[in-house]
This record gives C-alpha cells, sequence and structure tokens, in this order.
C-alpha cells in the first residue's frame, strides 16, 4: 500500500449480546422452499474445546446458479443471507449451488460460497470457502483447492452430502476433538 | 501453487490478534493455525446490496422506536464510510446496537443488574448516503462490569457492522468515546496494540452535530481496507 492510503479502522469483537441489533435480516435464505435447485447447508460452530459456539454469527455470499452477482442477476437474487448460531450451535440456510467464477488468474474455479464468522472471543472474523464435496470433477481443477498441498487441511472446505440431501459444513474454529480446525483465509490487498 | 493464488504475505499488524491472553475468550476460539492468505477471486470481489426498502424511517434514531423516550443522554453519532483512498462507499449498509444507559443490554443473557429501558432497545441501521455519510441518533450508552478478571469493566461503546464494494472489507468493531479513562485497561480495546491505530476507534465530540437543547454530537469516520475498487468501478 502507498503512503497515501489513510489508516484502515481496525477491527473489534461482535461481543456476545449482538442478538438485537442483528437479528432483522437472519432469517431470510437465499431461495424460497421449492425453487429450482434448492439446497440446505447447515452446519455446527465448534470451539477448541470441540464444544459448539451458541453465540456465533455468520454470512455467507455466493454468485447466482449463472455464476453472477447483483445487479446482473435477477432483481430477487439478493446472494447473502445471514444465521445466528442456535443454543446448540446450529446454522441452517437454503440456498442453491452457485455458478462457477472466475479466480484473479482468470482461471475458472469450482464453485464456491464465501462464509465469515464471528463471535465472542474472536476479535476479527474468520473467512473461509464452503466447496461442495460431490463437485470432485470441478474441485479437482480449482485453483485454490490444487494450491493446498495439505490435504487435511482442504478438506475441511468441503461441504458433506448427507443422506438426507442437505450440505453439511462445520466451522472449526481450532483443532478439537470434533477435527481439524477448518481452513482459514485472509485476502491480499 | 503454479496459480499464484496462495501469497505469502504476512497478516496485518494494525488489526488486534487471534489470540490475546488479557482477553479470554480468545484461548479456545482464536484459530490457531495461521490463515492462508490468498488473492481474492470474483466472489470476494464483489458485496451484497441492500436496498432501502429494507430500511424504516426510525430505524437510525434508536430514541423514536417505542411509544416512550429512552432515559439517559440523547446523542448524534455521524460520520463518513471511505475505502483507504478515501473515497466515499455509498448507498452500503450500517448496523449499529449497544447497551442503554445504565449499561445493559436487552439480551436475554446479560445478568448485569442494572434496568432495562422499556423506551430502548438499542439496535439500528441506516444506508450511507451518496457522500458515504451515515448519521444516527441514539443515547449514551454505560460502562459496565464484565467476568474477564477482577474488577473489569468494559468502556462505553457502540458496536457498528460495516460492508464495503468487496466483501473481503467487511468489518464489525467498536466506537469509543474521546477521554474515556476505561479505554486504557480494556482488554478488548488494547488487543490493538498500536495506540495511533486505536484512537481510530475513539470518535471525536463534534459542535457541529451537536443539536442546541437537545443532543450532543460525536464524530466518527470509518476507513475500510481490502481491495480497492478501481477508479472505472465506482
Amino acid at each position: 500500500m502507498s503512503t497515501l492510503d489513510l489508516g484502515i479502522t481496525p477491527s473489534q469483537t461482535i461481543g456476545p449480546f449482538f442478538r438485537f441489533g442483528t437479528e432483522w435480516i437472519a432469517n431470510e435464505d437465499l431461495v424460497e422452499e421449492g425453487s429450482i435447485g434448492a439446497i440446505i447447508l447447515k452446519g455446527m460452530v465448534y470451539d477448541g474445546a470441540g464444544e459448539p459456539v451458541p453465540d456465533a454469527m455468520i454470512e455467507i455470499w455466493q454468485a447466482d446458479k449463472n455464476g453472477k452477482f447483483p445487479p446482473n442477476t435477477v432483481e430477487s437474487w439478493m446472494g447473502f443471507a445471514r444465521r445466528l448460531t442456535d443454543s446448540s450451535g446450529t446454522y441452517t440456510v437454503r440456498t442453491i449451488k452457485p455458478g462457477q467464477v472466475p479466480a484473479s488468474s482468470g482461471e475458472m474455479q469450482a464453485p464456491h460460497i464465501f462464509m465469515v464468522v464471528f463471535a465472542r472471543g474472536l476479535l476479527k472474523p474468520v473467512f473461509t470457502r464452503v466447496y461442495f464435496g460431490d463437485e470432485s470433477l470441478s474441485n479437482a481443477n480449482d485453483p485454490l483447492l490444487t494450491a493446498i498441498d495439505d490435504e487435511s487441511a482442504r478438506s475441511t472446505l468441503l461441504a458433506v452430502l448427507e443422506g438426507d440431501g442437505s450440505y453439511r459444513f462445520d466451522v472449526r474454529l481450532q483443532d478439537s476433538p470434533k477435527g481439524q480446525q477448518t481452513q482459514f483465509f485472509l485476502f491480499d490487498e | 501453487m503454479a496459480s499464484g493464488i496462495i501469497l505469502a504475505k504476512p497478516q496485518s499488524e494494525e488489526d488486534p490478534p487471534y489470540h490475546y491472553p488479557a482477553y479470554k475468550s480468545t484461548a479456545l476460539r482464536g484459530p490457531n493455525r495461521a490463515p492462508l492468505v490468498i488473492r481474492p477471486g470474483e466472489t470476494e470481489l464483489h458485496s451484497p446490496v441492500f436496498g432501502e426498502g429494507r430500511i424504516r424511517s426510525n430505524d437510525n434514531d434508536l430514541t423514536a422506536q417505542h411509544a416512550g423516550e429512552p432515559i439517559g443522554e440523547k446523542i448524534v453519532v455521524s460520520g463518513r464510510l471511505m475505502d483507504s483512498k478515501g473515497r466515499p462507499i455509498r448507498n452500503q449498509l450500517v448496523e449499529i446496537w449497544q447497551a442503554n444507559s445504565c449499561g445493559r443490554y436487552a439480551h436475554a443473557l446479560d445478568d448485569h443488574p442494572a434496568p432495562l429501558d422499556p423506551n430502548f432497545t438499542g439496535g439500528g441501521r441506516t444506508l450511507t448516503d451518496g457522500e458515504g455519510n451515515y448519521r444516527f441518533t441514539t443515547i449514551k450508552p454505560a460502562a459496565y462490569p464484565w467476568g474477564n478478571h477482577p474488577n473489569a469493566w468494559r468502556p462505553a461503546h457502540i458496536h457498528f457492522s460495516f460492508y464495503g464494494t468487496a466483501f473481503t472489507q467487511r468489518l464489525i468493531t467498536q466506537m469509543y468515546f474521546p477521554g474515556d479513562p476505561l479505554i486504557e485497561s480494556d482488554p478488548i480495546a488494547n488487543s490493538i496494540r498500536d495506540k495511533k491505530v486505536l484512537n481510530r476507534l475513539v470518535s471525536s465530540f463534534d459542535w457541529d452535530l451537536t443539536i442546541p437543547g437537545t443532543a450532543l454530537g460525536y464524530r466518527w469516520d470509518i476507513i475500510l481496507g481490502g481491495p480497492n475498487p478501481t477508479p472505472e468501478a465506482l
């Protein structure tokens, strides 16, 4: 960054008591029940003891089925959802698999959803990507997944197709009895 | 790493770390494995648009959301949302939430034995205008005790949530008030190790925002980091 850049406002924790200020938009799904291609994405947030995190705020952001973002989508496409984890640490959201979008290199990426998690105890959020475990062909050519050498880290980015047709994506803030920490990302400025 | 999507770059020194022992909740929640620094793709370079239809007229006046007026010192908090080049972030969602004038949150799990105010919930939202400006009318929140360490008190603060033009600019933070003696002993504030950077979270008393006979004014501008859009994209 050049010296002309202004000083960036730093992050602070969301704290424990945010529900009354953030829940107004925390119940909307990306698509209506019964929509073509609708999927359920759900999971839990775990801390380093393997205990559920009942006071996390999750947001997802994604392209539509054609890989487009507003305003280049139908007007009803928000592409965004916010969830506050419940007392069992669970979140659930109805969406669709996004279309493919390019990486900065121009290479096409496998379908993925951007996810950010805030919680008490996180002084800044964690960012990750939700890929789909049943997209093995496109995943095998994804520029990010193929650049992560550690297979156990890579597998934390895959939502697992469950028997009921939903996709399960757990967020593990640290290594714990629930499994390896989710791979998180920061972004080049 | 043929594609060069993963970069060998250190994290910003200005944001707080994931682990800060003085703030005890970081111990089991801050990630231990380092995040990978990557080049953002198209998804991360876009951001949601929250239309005006979602925002009601009293959503930015927290003193006008109930039948009566809340107890406390009425204040105006206003400022400008910008990127690191000083360009305004227009028509974007800004949300706040806070404790009441006694230091109590309208949250079921807040057990601080200070009174709730039936005329104050403490949540607000607005969209920035064409110049990136936002404005809230509220009451000044009070300090409150918390269980982090013996005789621990949070300085008075308002929680703020921001979006930019790229989702990587997403920011949730806290605004403090000038001259508050509790800031220097607060582990959450002091997780920002550089005092100059911490001071960016402290608002300024502002006569121009002060409404005679009614409300003191505080100014607080916000600079979002993250990828800068090209001038053509604005």
